[in-house]
């Protein structure tokens, strides 16, 4: 459905978007990750027609949309970072407003943004200022403004930022449930958020790609298999030591103080080796106060793969 | 369009641009009518009409100041541009907003002349040729006002650059006519201004070649034309300059005769003001 080769964006002398490269197929919710300033509102801008890229090309269902920009802004609704209201409309004034720019038939306009107010669930502050609204009301009168018009790709821009718990929730559900009908590009920089919704994760930093695969698949792929993280009271010595009785343990890392008085050690190992280690510290009266799986939360995977190339360690190059 | 010129429209009134256009506009008008024509007992309205010409410099940048700036202050120029609405949409919707309130306020003005009608004999065809000028005139200063409301992106400097500009094209009449009418000053004139157009290239491309080249050609030409028949250059500004000589134009208006070459001259000159904001824009978009 979208398609971005090879684009770059350059400001002056600062290069904002490296060749960037994606694909997003029909009814697919894209994740589009990256930590503040990476290139994110400005690949999503670029693909939205507001501003130009300097190389490369995107199509939307096969369209240029440079070549064909018209017929393309009308597939596309898009939330910017920061939502495109008049503060001086009502909430109604200014939906009436977007319909009628986005070519809403008349006789369908009043149906269509009454549906939309009620999904959005701005139905109850309709005749308000915006200017009067709260930053979660004004967010979702502009995500309500992207989907008049129905249409088929939708392009958020951080669409939870400001919003309280229980609305951030309420806008995941109502993603998901546009996931279900349109194609979906959605970019945060919180990763709960991305990976409860996304199907696909795309991770951008300073410009670049940097991974891009399924949530689950990126945290298996960086995750450590059978590694173990445990805690024990007093000094690592006597932990490690006690470790180096066990067999098939590759390595010990020192994790550091956690928790005050005790010490986390990470253990890499060929297999399960948890009962192993479990007897062996018995055996030594060294109590184990943690013994958990090192499992990668996208949180870490996020870090690691946005750290500078030479911070990185080296399995995690391998997926970018 | 009809989309962004009805919200343009309202936003006039929702916010106080739009009244406080209105009454600067007829409070100006009116002090000059009661001191032009009624205290001074005189039926001529067109030349009070003629006497105001520098209301414009005033009251456009209240009426064009924001239109273009706001969008992109509020950042709803995000919602707009990537709507399936094109640039010329946008502009022309805009503009003609700020046209309809500027007639309706002139349509206000027409009591003036109608309360004198009570006590003398009016010229009526005169006068409605007078507010016809008064109104294309106002068309012609809107114009350049959406163009630098859109170059500008705040509105202080929209303000002050289509005050700045609208005071130049009213001193450029003045200017044309005290300038020498001689070949010699003429033809520096025109060498000015190639080295200026030259400029601009270079500022455009940012090739100093091409600027350089663009430099030769221009004082080059120049030049040739000073050697091979200076008399061309008799009168170049003055004629130059009568191009852009707006308010020169009302004379006609002024005197009751509805010129057509006068109403084609402030028509095109509107249209062609709104072409170059159009392309502006678009060249923003694509470049």
């Amino acid at each position: 459905m979208i398609e971005v080769i090879d684009v770059s964006k350059r400001y002056g002398k600062h290069l904002a978007v490296d060749r960037v490269s994606f694909k997003v197929d029909k009814g697919e919710v894209l994740g589009f990750l990256g930590p503040n300033g990476a290139g994110k509102t400005t690949v999503m801008n670029i693909i939205a027609g507001y501003i130009p890229m300097t190389g490369g090309r995107v199509t939307v269902d096969g369209l240029d949309v440079v070549e064909n920009g018209h017929e393309v802004r009308r597939k596309i609704g898009y939330l910017p970072e920061v939502p495109p209201v008049y503060g001086d409309m009502t909430v109604e004034e200014y939906c009436t407003f977007v319909s009628r720019v986005k070519h809403v038939p008349r006789r369908e306009r009043r149906q269509h943004i009454g549906e939309i107010m009620e999904k959005v669930q701005i139905a109850d502050v309709r005749r308000r200022l915006i200017r009067n609204l709260s930053k979660g009301y004004r967010q979702r009168v502009g995500l309500a403004a992207a989907m008049i018009g129905n249409p088929e790709v939708l392009i958020l821009d951080e669409p939870t930022v400001g919003l309280d718990p229980k609305q951030i929730i309420e806008i995941r559900n109502l993603i998901k449930e546009l996931g279900e009908t349109h194609t979906v590009i959605l970019s945060s920089h919180i990763l709960p958020e991305v990976s409860a919704i996304c199907e696909r994760i795309v991770i951008i930093n300073r410009g670049r790609i940097v991974a891009s695969d399924t949530p689950d698949n990126l945290s298996q792929r960086l995750g450590g298999g059978n590694d173990l993280v445990i805690r024990v009271p007093g000094q690592a010595e006597a932990a490690v030591r006690v470790l180096q009785a066990v067999s098939d343990i590759s390595d010990v890392e020192v994790m550091g103080e956690r928790e005050p008085g005790t010490v986390d050690l990470l253990v890499k190992s060929e297999r399960d080796a948890r009962s192993d280690i479990f007897f062996a510290f018995s055996k030594a009266e060294l109590p184990l106060l943690t013994m958990k799986p090192f499992d990668l939360t996208l949180e870490e995977i996020f870090l690691q793969v946005t750290q500078d190339p030479q911070e990185g360690s080296d399995d995690v190059s391998s997926v970018s | 369009m009809l989309a962004v010129y009805l919200k343009d429209l309202a936003a006039y009134f929702r916010t106080f641009s739009g009244y406080v256009f209105m009454s600067v506009f007829l409070l100006i008008t009116s002090v000059f009518y009661i001191t032009g024509n009624v205290f001074s007992a005189n039926a001529d309205f067109n030349n009070t009409l003629g006497n105001i010409l520098f209301i414009f410099i005033l009251v456009v940048p209240i009426l064009t100041m924001r239109l273009m700036t706001d969008e992109v202050t509020q950042k709803t120029d995000h919602l707009l541009f990537t709507a399936p609405i094109s640039f010329s949409e946008i502009v022309l919707g805009k503009y003609f907003a700020a046209v309809t309130v500027f007639a309706v306020t002139l349509l206000l003005t027409c009591l003036y002349p109608f309360a004198i009608s009570f006590f003398g004999n009016l010229a009526i065809w005169e006068i409605v040729g007078g507010m016809i000028g008064f109104f294309l005139l106002g068309c012609v200063s809107i114009a350049i006002g959406v163009m630098i409301s859109t170059i500008t992106d705040n509105l202080v400097s929209a303000a002050i650059g289509t005050f700045g500009a609208l005071l130049a094209i009213l001193f450029i009449d003045s200017f044309r006519s005290i300038y020498p009418v001689e070949a010699n000053p003429n033809a520096v004139f025109a060498a000015i201004l190639a080295l200026g157009v030259a400029f601009w290239v270079y500022r455009m491309t940012r090739s100093h070649v091409l600027g350089i080249a663009v430099a030769a050609v221009g004082l080059g030409s120049v030049g040739l034309v000073f050697w091979l028949k200076p008399e061309l250059y008799h009168g170049f500004v003055y004629h130059l300059l009568g191009w852009f000589s707006v308010f020169y134009h009302f004379g006609n208006f002024q005197r009751g005769v509805l010129a057509l070459s006068s109403i084609v001259y402030y028509l095109s000159l509107a249209v062609l003001v709104l072409f170059l904001t159009v392309q502006i824009l678009e060249k923003r978009r694509w470049s």
